[in-house]
């Protein structure tokens, strides 16, 4: 991978202001991208209709494809039947600490694995991708029991400490510092006189920030999004997230009033939604070559 | 110089890593012996267990269901997860273009997708696919066009669920590419175009090769997630296989056989076997160590720095 | 200085895990009482004023989805379970053991309070009450009024229940619809032909002596017919909860079909522009009812005495009979049924009191006798009668296929 550390320090050679005519290409890009745009998007535009519509609207004929009046009624109901508001905040601040735990540990082991020499690395590492491929499921019933035994039931630590370094994030950084630390940083930093965790702090995770930022992305989504793990522990309205308290309005036997259910989830997705936007550039946008000249 | 004497040198790389190693004795190796002691067992997950040796490996081996549902699950992994992949790298491409407009637009409506719950995705393609009054069906009738059963033909089953795939899990590779691609140097490509390289060559001679640490990532763990397939026909039939059992994959089997969620209102056409869930874990996890291995080897490289 | 900064960062780690092993959460006593419920399972007056009733002891309600998933996993570990759950019955007899007999502790006076055939659906091996009954679902026929006009059929309840008590009249209703108005009065044949067919009889894949039996007269008859019914195209193939289901009844394609009393939840949000044209009749083949949930109470540390007796309190006749209106519980308690609640008409349906038509049907229910294995084997069975209905198989070779892989007994 010397070759990838290679052309990433030979950075700063960009020529962006250069004008350049419309190519065709750029036409069939769009039409492509525009296509996926309406594809991607509907579902999330639909959803937006229904938990603005009442049930009986969406499965009318012809369906209904504009958002309706209906909103405020439908969220009523939601606020009314469930533990939304309290839930919304247990939901908030569950997410940020475990994914800050996950970023803070995952982060710093994939440096190691990545980064530092060390005895037996290659094999832990092996482990690590092993663990990727354990057999879930049957799981479920001895860790409900460990944390019974721990008399964790009913608290949060269930839904904190098993995701608080996953093998996803430590091989997701692993990954991402090969690729974006060149091994001359580290020697640099090492010759400045940097420790190891202020090497860590502040060469390496400047470098690997999109990769960073893209983990927080998921595993906040995950974290927020999670029912069944959370459904099995909690025991408590008080501490439900927002997956379960949307789904205190499935009634008995199945019931479900679609719209309302909508409605509450269009709710909960917002949080998701604004923090995409917020975080995107990071991500998305190239902006390599600042961190490297940092 | 000995080996305690390294470790010690070593301590802060321990140190770091031991979370991680921590955590899975605590709650991995523990379950992972229940499993292994679970499969010698018949136990309907609530009564009382009864020893049974090898039998439910017998049962596996001997069982059509099983092989059905592992045929079936690489039929969906081709048609959903190969191409998502191979979509959402070539989408990473596109809109890493110099000045696109529109960018924040697509990505955006891109990821969409991930950030939608679980219940929306299980209503809306329910209501888009359905045999009767779905969309999909509505506009081929009004096209005067001869209308699918998407829902209840095996084929349609499989096409749906790898549509499933397709539409959720694009946003999340694109984002991995992308996150990626933005640590390649702009500097590189607008070189690479000077000297009139079309879009093809500097895919395979910049980015390909600049990504392979994340190509081997999206590979490794694309692989693994795409064959433990289950939330998606999980969703659509309300945890039973389809029709035909056209959406049975092998983790939905084992679902099936937990007496997974809602036991007793899912369309679980099996009695809950712990055992023979467990039993089914473990061939799974021998499938997909088995294929990890496998492209371990073709990638090694790239996991060596 | 940077090793200070490593070792404390990698302490504070360390401390986190460590801070938490000192949690624990406080398990339930005796004078802590933890309810489960699935929401809309209990009456709104049980929820109301169960603290009230017994100020002695701290009532503790969760209402959780999912509830039988969530039993099962605690049941499993034997930790966190309940004192009473409401739940469905059938799954929990493996778990017998751990559920306390309540006719030892006080059920047996109140036992003629509920109907005989629910209470009895409510038994484990050698009779033990495992569960208290709440509430149970009566099959009745729901049908369109302005198109049944349409299609030039009576509308009246008495006619229209009279019309379709046999299934030859069902099918004749059925076929008349289809031609007149391209509309159907059966939803999936497993639910409008084959529940009324089997539960009518008493029928849920066990013997009147409680063994499993899914090659019965009555299973194989009551496929086989409901099978052909589907195959003669009488039926617009969707089951109940799913959106073809919905899509049929707001799009006026779905006129008619056979169900329990507390779907009229899932067509009242569905058809919402069908109110007031609705009404509900007697169904074909007799009276039928689905089993419905039960209270069981569960043997933790608390007085197994106190628990049973919230669990009739919860229940009975006159709590029982505020939960139909609101959150369609049909009652277990024969008394509720003359109460006012029961009594008042419903503008979706014009008017018409519904809980009378369903009183009489669950008055005449037979009792079902059921088993563990119940819920399975109507799934294998279902699932082979919606397939043979679409792939045209005959119904005999598909009732055999499913038979082979029923569950058989252990």
């Amino acid at each position: 991978m010397t070759s990838i550390t290679r052309t990433g320090s030979a950075r700063g050679t960009s020529t962006r202001t250069r004008r350049r005519p419309i190519r065709p290409n750029l036409v069939a890009t769009h039409v492509v991208l525009a296509i996926g745009l309406v594809l991607f998007a509907f579902p999330f535009y639909w959803l937006v209709v229904m938990a603005t519509s009442s049930t009986s609207d969406i499965f009318s004929f012809p369906p209904r494809l504009i958002p309706g009046p209906e909103f405020f009624n439908n969220f009523g109901q939601v606020l009314a039947n469930t533990t939304f508001v309290q839930a919304f905040f247990n939901s908030i601040w569950l997410t940020a600490l475990t994914a800050t735990i996950q970023l803070f540990l995952a982060s710093l082991a994939g440096y190691v694995f990545a980064k530092r020499r060390f005895p037996g690395r290659d094999r832990l590492f092996g482990l690590v991708l092993v663990t990727l491929v354990l057999p879930t499921g049957v799981a479920l019933v001895p860790s409900y029991q460990i944390y019974a035994g721990l008399g964790w039931l009913n608290s949060f630590w269930p839904l904190i400490i098993p995701s608080a370094v996953s093998a996803f994030g430590v091989f997701w950084m692993r990954q991402a510092a090969v690729s974006a630390v060149p091994d001359e940083v580290i020697d640099a930093a090492a010759i400045d006189g940097a420790g190891f965790l202020r090497t860590y702090w502040t060469v390496v995770l400047p470098m690997i920030r999109p990769s960073l930022v893209a983990l927080g992305i998921f595993q906040i989504m995950w974290t927020w999004n999670d029912y069944l793990w959370p459904l099995l522990v909690l025991g408590n309205p008080a501490q439900y997230t927002l997956p379960i308290a949307i789904q205190q309005l499935k009634g008995n036997y199945g019931n479900v009033d679609y719209s309302v259910v909508m409605a509450g989830t269009l709710v909960a997705t917002l949080p998701l939604i604004a923090l995409f936007l917020a975080l995107r550039r990071t991500v998305l946008d190239n902006v390599a070559g600042s961190a490297v000249k940092g | 110089m000995t080996e305690t004497a390294a470790v010690r040198r070593h301590w802060r790389e321990y140190l770091s890593i031991s979370p991680f190693f921590v955590l899975f004795a605590a709650f991995s190796i523990v379950p992972l012996i229940y499993a292994l002691y679970l499969s010698t067992q018949q136990w309907d997950g609530i009564g009382d267990s009864k020893f049974v040796g090898l039998a439910q490996w017998q049962r596996l081996v001997a069982s059509n269901d099983f092989w059905y549902a592992t045929g079936n699950t690489f039929l969906i992994f081709a048609m959903g997860q190969i191409p998502v992949i191979i979509g959402a790298l070539i989408a990473a491409v596109l809109l890493s273009q110099p000045r696109l407009r529109a960018r924040g637009l697509y990505q955006t409506a891109f990821f969409l997708p991930q950030v939608t719950s679980l219940v929306v995705v299980a209503v809306v393609f329910q209501a888009v696919f359905s045999n009767r009054f779905g969309l999909t069906n509505v506009l081929l009738q009004a096209a005067k066009l001869p209308t699918f059963q998407w829902l209840t033909d095996p084929w349609g089953i499989r096409i749906v669920i790898a549509a499933m795939i397709i539409w959720r899990g694009f946003g999340y590779f694109l984002l991995i590419f992308m996150a990626g691609i933005s640590a390649i140097d702009t500097g590189l490509y607008e070189a690479a175009r000077l000297d009139g390289a079309g879009p093809v060559r500097i895919l395979g001679s910049i980015t390909l090769p600049v990504l392979r640490p994340t190509v081997i990532f999206v590979a490794l763990t694309g692989t693994i997630s795409g064959l433990q397939l289950f939330t998606e026909p999980q969703l659509l039939f309300g945890g039973g296989s389809g029709p035909d059992r056209g959406g049975l994959t092998m983790m939905l089997l084992q679902y099936q056989y937990l007496g997974g969620p809602g036991a007793a209102t899912a369309q679980t056409a099996v009695t809950p076997d712990l055992g023979y869930a467990s039993v089914i874990g473990w061939a799974v996890f021998i499938i997909l160590l088995a294929i990890a291995a496998l492209s371990f080897r073709f990638t090694r490289r790239g996991l060596e720095d | 200085m940077s090793k200070i900064r490593t070792a404390a960062a990698m302490g504070a780690a360390a401390a986190l895990i460590a801070a938490l092993a000192g949690c624990s959460s406080g398990g339930s006593d005796s004078k802590t009482v933890t309810i489960w419920y699935r929401p809309n399972s209990l009456p709104a007056a049980s929820i109301k004023g169960v603290q009230k009733q017994f100020p002695d002891v701290t009532i503790k309600l969760v209402k959780t989805p999912d509830v039988d998933t969530k039993l099962t996993s605690a049941l499993r570990a034997n930790s966190g379970v309940p004192d009473i759950a409401v739940a469905n019955t059938q799954p929990l007899r493996s778990a017998q053991s751990k559920i306390v007999d309540v006719s030892k502790y006080g059920f047996a006076s109140v036992k003629s309070d509920y109907l005989d055939w629910k209470v009895k659906a409510a038994q484990g091996d050698d009779g033990a009450q495992i569960g208290i009954p709440i509430d149970i679902g009566p099959e009745g026929f729901f049908y369109r009024v302005d198109k049944f006009k349409a299609a030039g059929l009576p509308t009246d309840p008495a006619d229209v229940g009279k019309l379709v008590s046999t299934f030859d009249g069902y099918e004749q209703v059925a076929q008349t619809t289809k031609d007149k108005l391209g509309a159907f009065v059966c939803d999936s044949p497993d639910s409008s032909v084959y529940v009324p067919k089997t539960f009518g009889q008493g029928y849920f894949y066990y013997s009147s002596d409680g063994k499993l039996d899914p090659g019965s007269a009555v299973n194989k008859q009551g496929f086989i017919d409901a099978t052909t019914f589907g195959q003669k195209g009488l039926c617009l193939n969707a089951q109940p909860y799913q959106s073809d289901w919905s899509a049929g009844a707001s799009q006026g394609k779905l006129v008619g079909f056979v169900g329990p009393a507390y779907e009229a939840t899932l067509l009242s949000s569905s058809a919402q522009n069908s109110s007031g044209q609705w009404r509900v009749t007697t169904a074909p083949g007799g009276s039928s009812s689905q089993i419905g949930s039960n209270l069981s109470v569960f043997k933790t540390n608390a007085d197994p005495k106190v628990t049973t007796k919230i669990a009739i309190w919860l229940t009975n006749a006159t709590n029982q009979a505020s939960g139909y209106q609101t959150d369609r519980l049909f009652p277990s308690t024969p008394a509720s049924y003359s109460m006012a609640a029961m009594k008042e008409p419903e503008s979706y349906f014009g008017g018409q009191v519904t809980a009378q038509v369903f009183a009489g049907i669950a008055k005449d229910a037979p009792t079902v006798t059921t088993g563990p294995a119940s819920i399975t084997t109507q799934t294998v069975f279902n699932n082979a009668m919606i397939d043979a209905v679409k792939n045209k198989t005959n119904p005999s070779d598909a009732f055999a296929k499913a038979l082979s892989a029923a569950p058989t007994a252990q």
